[in-house]
């Protein structure tokens, strides 16, 4: 059976309000219900970019080209009374500062009340309040009661971010967007999260679109991986595949430049990160190993390396038949 | 046998919280680096790392114990002889940015890391640039503001002015936690090169165990301002002994 497309990204292309040249470059993505999608990239590379373009929030980013479908219908050509359904029960947000999407100073379950009716007009505080005791409880909260009556200055930064995502989860949304939910935190609570969004995704079947440049949580918890750099999605594919079989220079320099316990130094990877993304060519070029002078004016295209498994170079192919030739 | 840079006795810091309730920051806390070695402190927020690294450089001073560097007790001395101990220990701290002076230039800012032991300013210049070509970045970065650069390369400026007067130990507080991966194992190939070339010892306070795993000798496991295990980081990473060494390795997410 064919599975329902809940979002379907094509061609993006998106600028800065005002700017002349647009800061991410033909981005299609397509995330299905149930499946985590990892999108991993260093800072600058355009992803938080990407989620302002998907939430469309006004005056953050203008797309140029491309469309954003959700369950089918392009979400540039909705009414602003349509988005909001579409924002909150459609899709649930998670931010990487805990404390950002919560009011410091009011009580959580008051806060899932005020999210609920925004939604809902109809819902009591009572059934607002019973609601969120059951989310926080599958959510395997202890003393669920405390958390309700507490204020989010009274909790921890860890505790305030599984607040956050049980508020996010309250309307039930089929996508949850995280953006670097897990990066503000210490290890042991980021392995609590991943573990959460886990359980999550199982229990109710979300799809979760996750934004974040480590790694160690893209391994722990991505069945697929998008690989961002300068503005494009350089490689897409399952985790094992964009892991094992790395199809792009930069995705094989990005996983030897992470510290591992194994006590192997981290390569670095020489020279910076671009400031203009450039429209032509591979971004990654000036950095790259294996480049040469037409990778950065060629006109870029996926090419498959497998099974739902693309890439945005041609030249790691031209190097393994070289090397297998010669 | 090697001998100790620093030496960490019994160090105690309670701290007052609002309300009068005491927070007991470092309980009893020893430790010790020798000459070349790099050592590592290992702990989440909260326990200790900072406030050690405080009490090292002198911004606080301890309750009680004592911070011994190449022999001279740092907490009782003053004056001239605490500034010429100090020209032998350097930090690097986690926000590049903040640690320059913005309204100076990084040559300027490196040249006044300078000046207590090269008084003309021609000698300076020539040595900012080799400074700067040490670790990586071409002259023209000694007229750059610290804005006008990225955070890696602010933060090898700050490296070449931690370096400038040669110290003995250099102490890097999160040096790398706010860099970009690709950036971090750049930095850390740096701190490496160097190490190699001078025979620096190292400090290295940070909360990423993979990190400190593949960079440090020795690592000190820290929680609630005590050492709960010590050794070889080898041996700590394969052979944990205490709980929470335990548990801090099962969290870390690994590739």
């Amino acid at each position: 059976m064919e599975q329902e497309k809940l979002l379907e990204i094509t061609d993006l292309s998106v600028r800065y309000p005002g700017a002349a040249s647009p800061v991410i470059h033909n981005v299609s993505l397509t995330l299905y219900p149930g499946q985590i999608t990892c999108v991993i990239g260093e800072s600058g590379c355009g992803k938080s970019t990407l989620f302002h373009a998907i939430q469309q929030l006004p005056g953050r980013v203008e797309i140029t080209e491309g469309t954003v479908t959700y369950r089918g219908r392009n979400i540039r050509t909705m009414k602003e009374s349509e988005l909001r359904i579409v924002r909150g029960s459609g899709i649930g947000v998670v931010f990487q500062e805990p404390g950002a999407s919560l009011d410091p100073i009011r009580k959580i379950h008051i806060q899932f009340y005020e999210a609920l009716r925004a939604h809902d007009t109809g819902i009591s505080r009572a059934e607002s309040r019973k609601k969120a005791a059951e989310i926080l409880k599958n959510m395997e909260f202890q003393d669920t009661e405390r958390i309700l009556n507490s204020c989010p200055v009274q909790l921890s930064g860890g505790m305030n971010q599984r607040v956050a995502i049980a508020l996010a989860m309250a309307l039930d949304p089929k996508i949850l967007l995280a953006d670097e939910p897990t990066s503000a935190l210490d290890v042991t609570v980021q392995a609590q999260i991943v573990e959460e969004l886990i359980r999550l995704r199982d229990r109710y079947g979300t799809c979760i679109l996750l934004i974040t440049h480590n790694m160690g949580v893209v391994a722990k918890m991505a069945d697929r991986i998008a690989v961002m750099y300068g503005g494009r999605i350089l490689e897409y594919g399952s985790r094992n595949d964009v892991m094992q079989n790395p199809a792009h220079p930069y995705t094989k320099a990005l996983l030897q430049a992470i510290p591992t316990l194994d006590g192997k130094p981290p390569v670095g990877i020489p020279g910076r990160k671009p400031d203009i993304f450039p429209a032509r060519g591979c971004a990654f070029a000036p950095r790259c190993t294996i480049s040469v002078n037409e990778c950065e004016t060629c006109l870029l295209s996926k090419r498959m390396v497998g099974d739902d498994h693309w890439t945005l170079c041609g030249r790691m192919e031209v190097q393994k038949h070289e090397r297998s030739g010669s | 046998m090697s001998v100790p840079v620093l030496e960490l006795e019994h160090i105690t810091k309670t701290f007052r919280e609002r309300g009068g309730k005491r927070f007991k920051a470092l309980d009893d806390l020893s430790a010790v680096v020798l000459e070349g070695e790099c050592v590592g402190i290992v702990g989440e927020s909260g326990c200790g790392k900072s406030t050690l690294a405080r009490i090292i450089t002198r911004l606080i001073l301890p309750d009680s114990g004592s911070v011994r560097f190449c022999g001279t007790d740092l907490v009782t001395i003053k004056g001239s002889r605490l500034r010429s101990a100090y020209r032998n220990m350097k930090m690097i701290f986690q926000e590049p940015r903040s640690s320059f002076d913005p309204r100076l230039t990084l040559g300027e800012s490196i040249g006044d890391a300078l000046k207590p032991v090269m008084g003309s300013s021609r000698d300076r210049k020539d040595k900012i640039e080799e400074l700067l070509a040490v670790v990586g970045l071409d002259r023209r970065f000694a007229s750059f503001y610290p804005m006008q650069v990225s955070g890696g390369e602010c933060q090898r400026a700050a490296i070449a002015r931690a370096i400038a007067q040669k110290p003995k130990l250099l102490i890097c507080d999160e040096a790398t936690s706010a860099l970009d991966v690709s950036v971090q194992a750049q930095v850390i190939e740096l701190l490496g090169r160097i190490r190699r070339e001078t025979g620096i010892s190292y400090l290295f306070i940070s909360h990423d165990l993979a990190l400190v795993s593949s960079f440090c000798d020795r690592t000190y496991v820290l929680y609630g301002g005590k050492v709960v295990e010590e050794g070889p980081t080898r041996q700590i990473i394969n052979h944990p002994k205490e709980e929470y060494t335990k548990k801090l390795l099962a969290s870390v997410l690994t590739v």
